[in-house]
Parts: structure tokens; C-alpha cells; sequence
């Protein structure tokens, strides 16, 4: 069995992770800020958004993340479930959780269901993402709910 | 107040069961996979709902999720407010916890309330679900609210 000061340190690794994830859908809070969001994230990080591209390092990332604000005027990141392992390295994690927000996009109201997933190591003392994922369960309008559409056309197109 | 290693296996223990519950819900999305839910109860366990009857023992859980899988064809179960109590004798705790969950019954959208009153047991070290006791406080059409219809007629 791990030692006192192991076991002390793993509770404390998931709770800070879990706090660089919270900070992160905060910055996702509109308005959008790109640079917080970049700044929770490792020089080759890697954001997997599906549906909605791949994007490759804090610049790229960044330009996506400051492109939403055009798009999206408001909305909150009810982010809950957090299911955190700690390597036996104590420097690298994964993480998955579940989201639910509530946008305003183009104008228009509406209900996001997704779960995340993200890969994390410890640079520094500091946990920082690596990979962040997301399944879009729906995104739709609020007047019409998952069955009649489960999602609005992505943003842009 | 209990020495340092009793209060850290307490933290972890809660850290622990908080995993069992989303594990639980992350099995009820995938399509409530009944060998992938029945595996965290134990063997004597009992799971409950408000007006879905009471199932006893790890066969009954798994006939019960087993047509669960076949009416609900989406889910997402968003659990929320966790307090958890670990008994002093550290092999059984008790659980409340809050259950937001946008699903697909029977071919329609539907939003599911509902509050939990579980019991855990550490078995080999491990974990389970003892007792499940779900309370829905709504199972709403998405178009009409909670207000309208609270519970929706299934078919």
C-alpha cells in the first residue's frame, strides 16, 4: 500500500485537476476568453472537438476558442461527474466529465448536452491539459428539443 | 477525531464512492448496459424507483436495467450534490445525491428528476452499491414542462 504522504498527495492531484477543468469551462463562460483557456494548456496540446475540427497547439486552440465569441453572445458550463485517475507517475492524468450548457447562438436559445474527456500532466507542480475531447449528445434549440432536432447546424457553416 | 490514517482512508473513501455513482452513470448512458451496472451492486443489493418497482438481487437489477435498455434509447445522467457519510466502521456509508437527466423514452424527449438515497458497502475492498433508492420528482415531456404533465404516460 502507498505510503500517507502518497495517498495525501493523489487526493490533492484530483482536486487540483479538477479545478484546472472548472477554470477551464469558466473560460468558456461567454464572452469566450481564449487566453485563459490556452494558458490551462501545454505548448502541444491537442482539442478534439468532433463534429467541430481538430485543433493542434495553444495558437491554433486559441484562434477557434476567440472565433466562438463571434457566434456565441452567452452561456454557462454546467460541468459535473468528474471521474479523475492519477498515473501511478503522480504526473499525468486523464479525466472525463459530463457538460450541459446553455448557449445563446446567433440569437437564438439553446440546450447543449455533451460529455468531455482530457489528458493532463503535472509540468512544474502544475496541472496542464495535453488532449480535451467532447461527444455532442445534442445542441438544440430550446423551442425544439433533441428528438425534433438534435443539432443546430455547426456554428459558422 | 481520528488519527491521520483514518481521516486520509476516510477522503479516499468518499473519493471512491463518488467514482461508483458516476461509473453508474456513465453505464446508464451507455445505453443502461446491464452487465456493466449490475457489476456494481452487491450480491444482496436492492435498487428501488418511485414507480418502477423494487428489484432484488443482482438477477432482478439485471432483468430491470435489461428493458430499461430497451425503452430508454438515450440518456444522459448528470449527478449533482453528493454528500456522503462513511459509518465509523468505515465498511458502510450512506448517499445523497441529485439527478438531472435529459432522455429519449419511448421515442420522445423527456426531462427526469430525481433525488437518491443510497447505502454502500466496502466488499474486498472495493466499493458497492447496497441500496439504490431513486424518488422521481418528475418525468416531464420536453415540450409541455413539469408543471403541465409531471408524469408522462409511457406506452
Amino acid at each position: 500500500m502507498a505510503t500517507l504522504e502518497e495517498r495525501t498527495q493523489r487526493l490533492e492531484d484530483i482536486e487540483a485537476v479538477r479545478r484546472v477543468l472548472l477554470r477551464l469551462g469558466e473560460s468558456c463562460d461567454g464572452p469566450y476568453d481564449a487566453d485563459t483557456f490556452v494558458s490551462l494548456m501545454t505548448k502541444d496540446a491537442v482539442m478534439d472537438l468532433m463534429e467541430m475540427g481538430v485543433y493542434r497547439g495553444r495558437q491554433a486552440i486559441h484562434d477557434f476558442i476567440a472565433g466562438l465569441r463571434e457566434h456565441i453572445s452567452f452561456t454557462l458550463h454546467y460541468w459535473c461527474g468528474f471521474l479523475i485517475d492519477i498515473a501511478p507517475s503522480g504526473t499525468e492524468a486523464t479525466a472525463t466529465w459530463y457538460g450541459m450548457e446553455t448557449p445563446t447562438i446567433e440569437g437564438r436559445a439553446v440546450l447543449g448536452g455533451l460529455t468531455h474527456d482530457a489528458r493532463l500532466r503535472k509540468v512544474e507542480g502544475r496541472w496542464m491539459l495535453t488532449h480535451l475531447g467532447q461527444k455532442l449528445h445534442f445542441m438544440t434549440p430550446y423551442d425544439k428539443g433533441w428528438v425534433k432536432e438534435r443539432t443546430i447546424p455547426p456554428i459558422g457553416s | 477525531m481520528g488519527t491521520l490514517e483514518q481521516r486520509v482512508q476516510r477522503l479516499q473513501d468518499i473519493t471512491d464512492i463518488r467514482r461508483l455513482k458516476i461509473e453508474y452513470a456513465q453505464q446508464c448512458d451507455d445505453n443502461y448496459n446491464p452487465d456493466g451496472l449490475t457489476v456494481l451492486f452487491t450480491d444482496d443489493a436492492v435498487w428501488e424507483g418511485t414507480g418502477l418497482g423494487r428489484y432484488e438481487g443482482k438477477q432482478a437489477i439485471h432483468g430491470f436495467w435489461t428493458d430499461a435498455s430497451g425503452r430508454f434509447t438515450f440518456a444522459l445522467h448528470y449527478m449533482v450534490g453528493d454528500a456522503i457519510d462513511i459509518a465509523p466502521s468505515g465498511v458502510e456509508a450512506t448517499g445523497h445525491w441529485y439527478l438531472w437527466e435529459p432522455a429519449t423514452i419511448d421515442g420522445r424527449a423527456m426531462f427526469v428528476a430525481a433525488t437518491y438515497d443510497d447505502v454502500y458497502k466496502k466488499v474486498d475492498g472495493r466499493w458497492l452499491f447496497h441500496r439504490v433508492q431513486a424518488h422521481s420528482h418528475f418525468l416531464a415531456p420536453y415540450e409541455s414542462g413539469w408543471v403541465k404533465v409531471p408524469f408522462a404516460e409511457l406506452d
